[in-house]
């Protein structure tokens, strides 16, 4: 009963969507009611999302749809929401609503407003709707028509702008590396219908089990080029070279989309394909896959956080942040596909915490985003060197930004904490040295995101003598912004209500089933206890308050400070030339060089092929690029407007193709 | 485990002992320096006396708003909070499964507000102190959680109490005693003090970080390092000097440990002179590399 109702309710949301999407079309030229509609539209369906989302959590149940049957290639196009489908839906409905609100008043900023609406909101829409059939699709056709839907309406938004070149640019390179992950997508999806005769999710399941028994080479192939498709999705290095370019170019509430839920879509795809279709025979493939996980989360974590940590520009930071935070949840993946056989309760600890740094993740993010999308609002900039100073022009932001920040950076008692003990506690303890080491490289990507989460609010909102003038945003904007940081705080402090929930989902998967029950009394209200103990952030902050208490006493009432310049030693400077360097050293290569010159001893310089493997541009994107230039290149020589060579062709082509078919039919 | 009264009376006794007894470590170091400079000195009291000499001065301030009252409080909550977390031989009321990273990150917490507050004095020496800070943290910081790592690797445990039990039952072996050296030596910059006083650096920054700080606020921050000194050096000594006594001789034997490890560090303050950022950063690079073999050893059973 309740069941049929959640399929019930996202058709419904989808055909709210869809509805928007034609609404929000035929009115774009009128501004003001298409921004109202585009906001109702989206979040009417986010509601309904949500219902469906949590109600598919909450009662455990899978819901069908045959939607047709296509007999030419013996498939029928299904729809199927479980569990997993659940909390990706949930995520969808919870950030489109704060950026459908951000979007409200962020495009009617005069940058934006010489852009026509019609593509937007109705791409903002056909966005979400697309989203929501990737994870509720459950057969490869539909999932991949959908993928593709995904990838087709965030280029539209992504190219919003499409004035500025660089954005044109940096959309295109989007579109065609995504487009080269879907292409392997595709490839599998053949390759696994040709070797089971059909796309949907069970023959797949079938199919993958008879080829882990027969041709487990075969099976590698496929795994390889899932693994590539959904990486460039979740934006792991290098394929994810797209994601610091398609940020700044990409109008805010739309980063805030594909950073918090559409990457996260990425590694749906890797939970779906490598944890939840695997049947039993195929998991040593898991294992051994669990190592591809593991080396390419670990480096993504860390490259992603120290390039994070030398940007000068907010939103390629919250960018290459993404990618870090993406190797995070990854490399918790890896482990726990790496651990389930030796430790279950270990294995079921890391995917916990990566399940968990999903939701945070997806929420830290998004309220990230929407502040950096605020503070360009407002100022008309993003790179850092024109920010800084803005704490007292707009407070509203700044909170949140700091909750945001504090959030990432890993601090009790905000999300990330909990998700990176957890997974910290499953790769240390797993008794296996690579595994432990890849321990110490998530620790050092966590130094790194302290490092850029206060980089990013110093940047923004400190370091510069504070504005005077009065730069807060609509209401909308702090609305949005507040909502996700009361949202993080109720995370924070209660995980192990969240981490209940997440660990019914996880033992939905064959591969930690079972391990539900065993870990019932595990996750407590609020209360957190990977082996035994527990940890409540309320702890941290019933320890805050008593110290607080103490020190207020110490410190006594309140006085009212007396205002004075900057203090700079007696130099004479003007306010405006104050202000650090973004680098965080002023004039460190002109001057800093020759005041203290290197003493001459013997560095490790790193070689070079290192170094150019760091730029995935140069060696992934541009190769397709120039590739692409060649071929297309050789086509045009062909047609050359003589109508003898295009016979000539042709009797050439024929002869080929005689040629084939007689030595397929010679037999 | 304990009853949740003690627990509760543990909750409230450790942040006042903590507040009450960390300046006397001040007082501490100014004295033995002055003695290696054959001066009189200060007396002990001194950190108490600065505290509440601070504390009744006119607030001076450029920027005066929520967020720079806040982070005091922040900075001295998170270190004193760390405090409450760490045992006494293996007593440990709140104790539970992930407190080493929640000490950790609570440490690096505290560190992280007075950076923010020297960023957000919009003072560009502040500025150049606090982004020394964070880049001194960026190589302190995994110093001293790989240091701690390998004991969590060698006993199987994140928490701090089983660690300590397992560490005196079992004694020393090579990679806890490469252990030890190396958190001595990230313990330095916990201290803010030479040779790694980068982010205030008087004679180059004016105080960096604390620059544009006064009254109350300053007060706040130099009670805030008070602590810290105090429960980076409990948390040494407990883990690396471990000694299981009964109670009232195991918070005796802490006291005593704490100061006699605070002051070797305070004789190598007066010793050594403060050390460029990039030598900073190239010495613990070494001490990183040093204690990754450290961990090593410890997966292999040494």
């Amino acid at each position: 009963m309740e069941a049929e109702n959640l399929m019930k309710a996202i058709l419904l949301a989808g055909f709210v969507l869809a509805l928007g999407v034609v609404v929000t079309a035929l009115t774009a030229g009128q501004r003001t009611i298409t921004r109202v509609l585009g906001t109702f539209f989206a979040v009417l369906s986010s509601i309904i999302l949500l219902y469906a989302g949590i109600g598919l959590i909450v009662w455990g149940t899978t819901t069908t749809l045959v939607l047709t049957e296509v007999p030419a290639i013996k498939t029928r196009l299904t729809l199927q929401a479980d569990m997993l489908s659940g909390l990706f839906l949930s995520l969808i409905a919870i950030l489109s609503v704060p950026a459908a609100l951000h979007s409200y008043a962020y495009l009617e900023h005069p940058h934006y407003r010489q852009e026509h609406l019609i593509r937007y909101y109705p791409m903002f829409l056909l966005f979400i709707l697309a989203m929501v059939g990737v994870v509720v699709a459950y057969d490869l056709l539909t999932f991949l028509v959908f993928w593709e839907l995904m990838t087709l309406a965030s280029y539209v938004l992504v190219a919003y702008e499409r004035q500025k070149p660089e954005n044109l640019r940096a959309a295109l390179k989007y579109f065609i590396l995504t487009h080269l992950g879907a292409l392997c997508l595709l490839v599998a999806a053949v390759i696994l219908w040709v070797q089971g005769g059909s796309f949907e999710f069970q023959t797949v399941f079938a199919t993958i089990e008879k080829l882990a028994k027969t041709r487990p080479m075969l099976l590698h192939g496929i795994f390889a080029l899932l693994f590539i498709g959904f990486a460039t999705k979740a934006a792991l290095f290098p394929f994810g070279d797209w994601l610091p370019d398609a940020h700044p170019a990409a109008p805010s509430p739309i980063s805030a989309i594909l950073s918090g839920v559409m990457i996260k879509l990425g590694i749906y795809g890797f939970l779906r394909f490598f944890i939840w279709l695997l049947p039993t025979a195929a998991f040593p493939f898991a294992y051994y896959w669990s190592y591809v996980f593991g080396i390419f989360g670990v480096v993504s974590a860390i490259l992603g956080g120290a390039a994070a940590t030398v940007t000068y520009d907010a939103k390629v930071l919250l960018a290459y942040s993404s990618i870090a935070q993406s190797g995070f949840i990854t490399l918790g993946i890896g482990a726990g596909m790496f651990l389930f056989k030796q430790d279950l309760q270990l294995a079921n600890i890391a995917i916990a915490g990566a399940f968990f740094h999903i939701v945070g993740d997806a929420l830290v993010k998004a309220l990230l985003f929407l502040n950096a999308g605020s503070v360009l609002y407002a100022t008309g900039s993003r790179r850092f060197a024109d920010l800084g100073g803005l704490l007292e022009s707009m407070p509203e932001t700044a909170g949140t930004a700091f909750i945001g920040s504090m959030a990432i950076a890993g601090f009790p008692p905000l999300t990330a904490f909990v998700s990176k003990w957890l997974i910290l506690q499953a790769l240390l303890f797993s008794k296996s040295i690579p595994v432990t080491f890849s321990g110490v490289g998530m620790l050092l990507a966590s130094i790194f995101s302290i490092l850029y989460s206060v980089k990013f609010f110093s940047s923004c909102f400190l370091v510069k003598p504070m504005r005077p003038e009065k730069l807060e945003v609509p209401l909308t904007m702090r609305l949005s912004q507040l909502l996700l940081a009361l949202l993080i705080i109720a995370v924070g402090l209660f995980p192990g209500l969240v981490l209940e929930g997440l660990s019914w989902i996880i033992s939905d998967a064959s591969m930690f089933g079972g391990a539900g029950q065993e870990l019932a009394e595990v996750w407590q209200w609020a209360w957190v206890q990977p082996f035994t103990g527990s940890f409540s952030p309320l702890v941290v902050v019933g320890m805050f308050l008593v110290v607080l208490a103490f020190v207020a006493i110490a410190v006594g009432t309140e006085r009212q400070p007396r205002k004075v310049p900057i203090w700079l030693g007696g130099e004479l400077v003007k306010p405006e030339q104050l202000g650090g360097h973004p680098q965080g050293v002023p004039l460190r290569e002109e001057l800093l060089q020759r005041a203290y010159p290197r003493a001459p001893v013997p560095r490790w310089r790193p070689p070079s092929w290192f170094v150019k493997l760091l730029d995935p541009e140069a060696w992934m994107y541009r190769p397709v690029i120039s590739g692409g230039e060649w071929i297309s290149d050789l086509l045009r020589r062909a047609h050359t407007g003589v109508p003898h060579l295009y016979i000539a062709w042709q009797i050439v082509g024929a002869v080929i193709i005689a040629l084939i078919v007689w030595l397929m039919f010679r037999s | 485990m304990v009853s949740w009264q003690v627990a509760l009376a543990w909750a409230i006794v450790t942040p006042l002992m903590l507040l009450a007894i960390s300046p006397f470590l001040d007082g501490l170091a100014r004295k033995i320096r002055a003695r290696l400079h054959s001066r009189v000195g200060p007396p002990l009291t001194q950190g108490y006396l600065d505290l509440v000499k601070l504390a009744g001065k006119t607030d001076v301030t450029p920027t005066a708003n929520a967020l720079t009252n806040f982070l005091p409080f922040l900075a001295l909550g998170s270190a004193v909070t760390a405090g409450v977390f760490l045992p006494i031989s293996d007593f440990a009321p709140l104790a539970f499964a992930g407190d080493l990273v929640v000490v950790l990150y609570l440490l690096g917490l505290s560190t992280v507000a007075v950076v923010l507050g020297g960023a957000a004095s919009g003072n560009p020496f502040g500025f150049l102190g606090a982004a020394r800070e964070l880049q001194l943290l960026l190589f302190v910081e995994p110093v001293l959680a790989f240091a701690l790592f390998v004991l969590a690797v060698k006993s199987g445990t994140f928490r701090l109490s089983e660690i300590v039990v397992w560490h005196a039952q079992n004694g020393y072996t090579l990679s806890t005693v490469l252990a030890g050296i190396s958190a001595f030596s990230a313990m330095l910059p916990y201290f803010g003090k030479l040779p790694f006083d980068l982010a205030e650096a008087e004679q180059e920054l004016m105080g960096g970080v604390l620059l544009e700080q006064a009254s109350w606020r300053l007060a706040l921050y130099r009670w805030t390092f008070f602590v810290k000194w105090f429960i980076v050096t409990w948390l040494f000594c407990e883990l690396f000097l471990p000694v299981i006594a009964p109670f009232p001789f195991n918070l005796l034997l802490l006291l005593v440990k704490v100061v006699v490890v605070f002051s070797i560090a305070s004789v190598l303050e007066t010793l050594l002179a403060r050390l460029r950022l990039d030598h900073a950063r190239a010495f613990f690079i070494h001490v990183a590399f040093f204690v990754l073999f450290a961990l090593a050893f410890a997966l292999i059973g040494a």
